[in-house]
């Protein structure tokens, strides 16, 4: 049986079979022009612990029917799919602190998957969605570049989207 | 090891644009506040938003019906007047292709229009109006400017059709009348050639337009009500024969008997069913019914309590269950019967028979009292504990406050409240029925 390597940027090397791989569309894209039994991918943004985490999903998935037909083509139709619910078991295998999270979106985003790319950006959007400003600040460690009067200019001008309940 | 460096400084800016297009409207302010950065993107994402939905007022009904599509979404909800909002799409959102007017403040028939000026590439529009402001004159003036509409749902509005004149293309058409309309029917003629889902929803008496399933070529979706026998065996008979319509969904408001159910022709084309029966149908019937579509892979059947029947003919769910376990092609079923205090209760046994056939992936049932709940639970999960092949994903409609039960369960239960309809995962839990972890 035809077994794809990954080595991480760490230098890791971890097999996966074919099925399992070929969810990322890098690799999948990759084999259909250079048809092997054997070959290594170097993902030199991706470390082990992440990789790891990223073939569990890819495992998990492999056999989902939504993976396959995910084309690049469709990419318009599909940029109206912005509903935040996902899967309960991704939403499970997800609950990571933000800093693994991160890795995991990147390297997602890096290997093109794109389900796990776009729970990921859900499950960021979720831990920050309800809190306000000072808090996600804090979550997110960033530093805050504005003056007092932006805040309160910038508060005001986008009053009216907090409006609902 | 990065916990000087902002999280989102190792993001390019493409994949902070993605985490940002999930982001409620609701939640922009604070999040522009955070940075310039964000400020930033967060500008430039809205500018490519495709979805709004502006509701001016709450009407749960609506909601089911504009959320249930996947176009749009309770994340980009606002509430804004007609005026405010226009101001808004010439500004901050030109992109928007899906636009929700739910009851909004300042919408009229003579203003309706300007939608069509400021979005001229709008693919899907709702309209969902109360006080019955709009009628065919503005609509007809608003559909040359949007060419390019393929999904409308008109709810809540009484028209009797002239405005399609200048709206040849839609595929999708959704239509509720005005609660107190005096127009009974609709012309649709106009919609034939494209149309490729129909859906009316009407409590009041409707009469389907006739001559317009024969012509309707590309039609594969169906969804209406129907009032009198002699219409339901001619629209029945007449998909049967066309035999293009795979998605069948009928509410029934008159008694179903079984003089005219020898009538019916069979139909292989349907795979996808739904009944919903708002007049007494006896078991019998209903299995009748069924045989007559052999090919059902998703089956819906929704039994309202019956007004002015004696209390000793109620529905025996687990006579039902077991003619519903003969429709062989079965991959989903949902199934809704409003109880009688006196209703027998769901035996196990006929719902494992369920279970057993085997293509059903999804089960949604109810209304069911705590205890079934409690006793359905623990059997399930005995059930698959023998039986690890097969995973069929189970919703519990539950008819009265309760406490349920749930074992640290490796099988998500989908556990539903009846009064809010909103599920929710028994493994995350947060239900109004209280769920205990036992």
């Amino acid at each position: 049986m035809s077994a794809i390597k990954f080595e991480t940027s760490d230098g890791f090397t971890i097999q996966v079979e074919r099925e399992t791989a070929v969810v990322s569309k890098v690799v999948k894209n990759f084999l259909e022009y250079h048809p092997t039994d054997k070959c290594t991918f170097h993902l030199n943004c991706v470390d082990n612990a992440t990789l790891r985490k990223v073939v569990e999903w890819m495992r998990h998935h492999k056999d989902d029917a939504y993976i396959e037909t995910e084309s690049d083509e469709s990419d318009e139709e599909r940029s109206q799919d912005v509903s935040i619910e996902m899967d309960p078991w991704d939403a499970n295998f997800l609950n990571e602190d933000l800093f693994f999270l991160l890795d995991i979106l990147n390297a997602a985003n890096f290997m093109k998957i794109k389900v796990l790319f776009k729970n990921c950006c859900k499950k960021i959007y979720l831990m920050s969605k309800g809190k306000s400003s000072v808090e996600i600040k804090r979550l997110l460690k960033e530093r805050c570049d504005f003056t007092d009067e932006d805040l309160q200019r910038i508060a005001n001008k986008y009053e009216w989207m907090a409006r609902v309940n | 090891m990065e916990s000087k460096e902002s999280s989102f400084e190792r993001l390019t800016d493409d994949v902070l644009m993605k985490i940002v297009s999930f982001v409620a409207f609701k939640d922009m302010p604070s999040l522009r506040c955070t940075s310039k950065r964000l400020n930033s993107i967060c500008g430039q994402q809205l500018l490519s938003r495709s979805v709004l939905v502006n509701e001016g007022f709450f009407d749960f009904k609506q909601q089911c019906y504009l959320y249930e599509n996947g176009i749009f979404n309770k994340e980009m909800k606002i509430r804004l007047t007609y005026a405010k909002m226009l101001n808004l799409l010439k500004k901050t959102l030109p992109n928007v292709r899906s636009l929700a007017l739910v009851a909004v403040d300042g919408l009229f028939d003579e203003n309706v229009h300007i939608i069509g000026e400021y979005l001229p590439n709008l693919q899907n529009l709702f309209i969902f109006e109360k006080n019955d402001h709009l009628k065919d004159s503005g609509l007809s003036r608003l559909f040359p400017k949007c060419p390019n509409l393929q999904r409308v749902w008109i709810h809540g509005i009484g028209l009797d059709g002239s405005c399609f004149k200048s709206l040849s293309k839609i595929t999708y058409f959704s239509y509720m009348p005005y609660y107190n309309s005096f127009i009974e029917t609709i012309d649709l003629t106009m919609l034939v050639s494209s149309l490729q889902t129909l859906r009316i929803h009407s409590k009041n008496h409707f009469s389907f337009p006739k001559h317009f399933l024969p012509h309707c070529d590309h039609l594969k979706s169906l969804s209406i009500p129907i009032f009198d026998e002699t219409q339901f065996a001619t629209i029945l008979n007449n998909i049967s024969v066309v035999g293009r319509v795979s998605k069948l969904g009928v509410a029934i408001h008159f008694q179903l008997e079984s003089e005219l159910l020898q009538t019916l022709l069979p139909n292989h084309a349907i795979k996808n069913l739904s009944f919903k029966f708002l007049s007494f149908v006896s078991t019998e019937n209903i299995g009748e019914l069924l045989q007559r579509f052999p090919n059902v892979e998703h089956l819906c059947l929704k039994l309202k309590r019956p007004g002015n029947h004696s209390r000793n003919e109620v529905v025996d769910i687990n006579q039902l269950l077991s003619i519903i376990s003969n429709v062989q092609r079965l991959q989903t079923l949902e199934l809704c019967v409003r109880k009688e205090h006196n209703a027998k209760s769901l035996r196990i046994n006929t719902l494992l028979s369920l279970l057993n056939i085997e293509r059903l992936r999804d089960l949604q049932i109810g209304y069911l009292w705590a205890e079934e709940v409690n006793e359905i639970i623990a059997c399930v999960q005995d059930y698959y504990s023998q039986r690890s092949d097969k995973r069929v994903k189970i919703s519990l409609i539950i008819g009265d406050k309760a406490t349920v039960f749930v074992p640290s369960a490796n099988i998500a239960f989908n556990l539903i409240d009846r009064i809010s309809r909103h599920g929710y995962y028994a493994s995350q839990c947060a239900l109004s029925v209280a769920i205990s972890f036992v």
